[in-house]
């Protein structure tokens, strides 16, 4: 049985400093508290910066004597986290798990990892290749993927509106409608052109 | 008629014991940072001291060692074989000076074992001296049994009884306790810096004055050689149980090793659910100590004695988190006769 008291403490605590450490817990959906949401923001100073990224908490029956499962519900590009399922390699969330880790230090380890990728010790063997043969690539890349999957509402949504506006665009409506329109309906495609057309 | 004349009453009265309720638990949650477990994160219930010096509750202790190879400290990683006894001190403190949150644990915890069918070491008996609750001040309690002095820079045995670093003398290359007499596996512990630190604060004068006292004495022998040389000592003994022969999950009543290695003692008397073993060397020194979860032992209980089972471990060493999973309970519970 999960220790939900400890869980609850945990998640008081970790909200408290958010805005120092950009680290963010809470259930994922409903109340119940073994499936959780975590959100840490990319180191400064890295092509992971200025993305935000989510991570699926799974907490097993024997929580805190076993590790939680974690595993980015973002698609990110790195050595040591699957590119396609988001599985993350590191140890303590493994073997070297310690009871008196919590939610919060285990996934500042997670930010730490994405500052110091281990390519000897990889998850996924396209992106451990491309960091260790084409580095430049790789930082392109992880770049790329950071900017298209994880930034966050501002800038998610100029990117969406870019690709969805392109259509609009060619059906012939001005560019700068076409952007009011789809930021004013949240950003519904067809919704959009109805509000276009109506106009 | 009659709701509308009762309810205000009613109301108000709700309130007032809402707001009594919820001051109480405003009240209850006061405890520092330094009292809190580090594993569930609530105050220390009953805690357990390891040999580097750090404090956990003693089920979360249990619960965190390793049921197959050797265990680590949740904070340091430290490695260790024993499961220690509670430390008496650090109970009747703790319940002492934060007596609401600490009887709530009491509660909580109590509630817990009745539905886990277990139960934890009780002070109430002569096992533990120093009693803080019968003492008016909390100095006579914070002294150490050899010096009888003020404890300065204590160290806590693995049978939980607590003296100065310094008045800990190897008998035989082995520590021993001089209370209560049992061995204390590897060497000197490390100084339990949560106890330093509170006598630091409650007894500023006493402790600098402690301080002094043995820095005269010791001017010329450093300690910090001795205590090195200890250390290594200590590493040397630590026996990683390998998977040769040993009983998964079961751990000494006496000793408190776990998992036991070699012949394991049964007693066949005891009904406790988490039953009561011994390893070889305590069954040979037949002491009279309480088991480590209350047991009712006695000393005209019967032993069977178990050899290692090679299947069950084959298995274990397999299955082994999915068994640990489905037994909290540890010491002795897996009934595996051959």
């Amino acid at each position: 049985m999960v220790d939900f008291g400890r869980v609850k403490k945990e998640l008081q605590e970790c909200n408290k400093d958010f805005d120092v450490s950009g680290i963010k817990v809470g259930p994922k959906g409903d109340t119940n508290l073994s499936h959780l949401l975590g959100t840490i923001t990319g180191p400064v100073g890295t092509p992971y910066e200025g993305g935000t990224f989510k991570i699926d908490i799974t907490l097993p029956d024997g929580y805190p004597f076993e590790p939680p499962k974690m595993r980015f519900a973002t698609k990110v590009w790195h050595p040591n986290i699957s590119s396609q399922s988001g599985a993350i390699c590191l140890d303590i969330l493994k073997d070297q798990w310690s009871p008196a880790l919590t939610l919060k230090t285990t996934l500042l380890s997670v930010q730490a990892l994405l500052s110091a990728p281990e390519p000897d010790d990889s998850q996924d063997a396209v992106v451990a290749q491309q960091y260790l043969k084409d580095y430049q690539t790789f930082i392109g890349t992880t770049h790329y993927w950071t900017n298209a999957f994880a930034r966050t509402n501002a800038f998610a949504r100029t990117y969406c509106v870019e690709e969805k506006g392109q259509k609009l665009v060619e059906m012939g409506f001005s560019e700068a409608l076409v952007r009011s329109a789809l930021e004013s309906v949240g950003g519904d495609e067809n919704l959009a052109l109805e509000k276009l057309c109506s106009n | 008629m009659k709701f509308n004349t009762h309810s205000p009453k009613a109301w108000e009265i709700k309130c007032v014991a809402d707001r009594a309720q919820m001051e109480e638990e405003e009240e209850e949650e006061e405890f520092p940072n330094e009292f809190q477990c580090c594993v569930c994160l609530d105050i220390m219930y009953k805690p357990v001291v390891l040999a580097c010096g750090h404090i956990s509750c003693f089920w979360c202790t249990h619960k965190a060692m390793d049921f197959y190879m050797q265990s680590h400290c949740p904070v340091c990683r430290n490695p260790y074989n024993h499961f220690p006894r509670s430390c008496g001190l650090l109970h009747f403190l703790l319940l002492k000076l934060y007596p609401s949150p600490y009887n709530r644990r009491a509660e909580q915890v109590a509630e817990e074992e009745k539905v886990h069918g277990c139960a934890s070491p009780q002070f109430e008996g002569n096992i533990i001296e120093p009693q803080l609750s019968e003492v008016d001040g909390a100095q006579d309690a914070t002294e150490c049994a050899v010096c009888k002095q003020l404890l300065y820079r204590p160290v806590v045995l693995n049978c939980g009884h607590v003296y100065c670093e310094s008045c800990i003398q190897p008998d035989d290359s082995m520590y021993r306790c001089p209370v209560c007499q049992s061995s204390h596996p590897r060497g000197i512990p490390s100084v339990c810096l949560f106890l330093h630190h509170f006598l630091e604060e409650y007894f500023p004068e006493e402790y600098s004055g402690r301080k002094e006292s043995l820095a005269h004495c010791h001017s010329h022998s450093p300690s910090g050689s001795s205590a090195g040389k200890q250390e290594q000592s200590a590493k040397a003994s630590v026996q990683p149980s390998g998977r040769a022969n040993f009983h998964p999950g079961v751990g000494c009543d006496y000793c408190g090793i776990l998992p036991i290695t070699g012949v394991r003692y049964k007693c066949k008397d005891c009904v406790e659910k988490i039953g009561f073993d011994l390893c070889e060397s305590c069954y040979k020194i037949s002491a009279k100590l309480p088991g480590r979860f209350n047991q009712q032992h006695t000393m005209d209980h019967k032993f069977d004695a178990i050899q290692p089972n090679h299947f069950i471990m084959v298995l274990s060493s397999f299955g082994a988190e999915l068994s640990a999973e489905d037994d909290g309970s540890g010491f002795g519970s897996e009934d595996d006769g051959p």
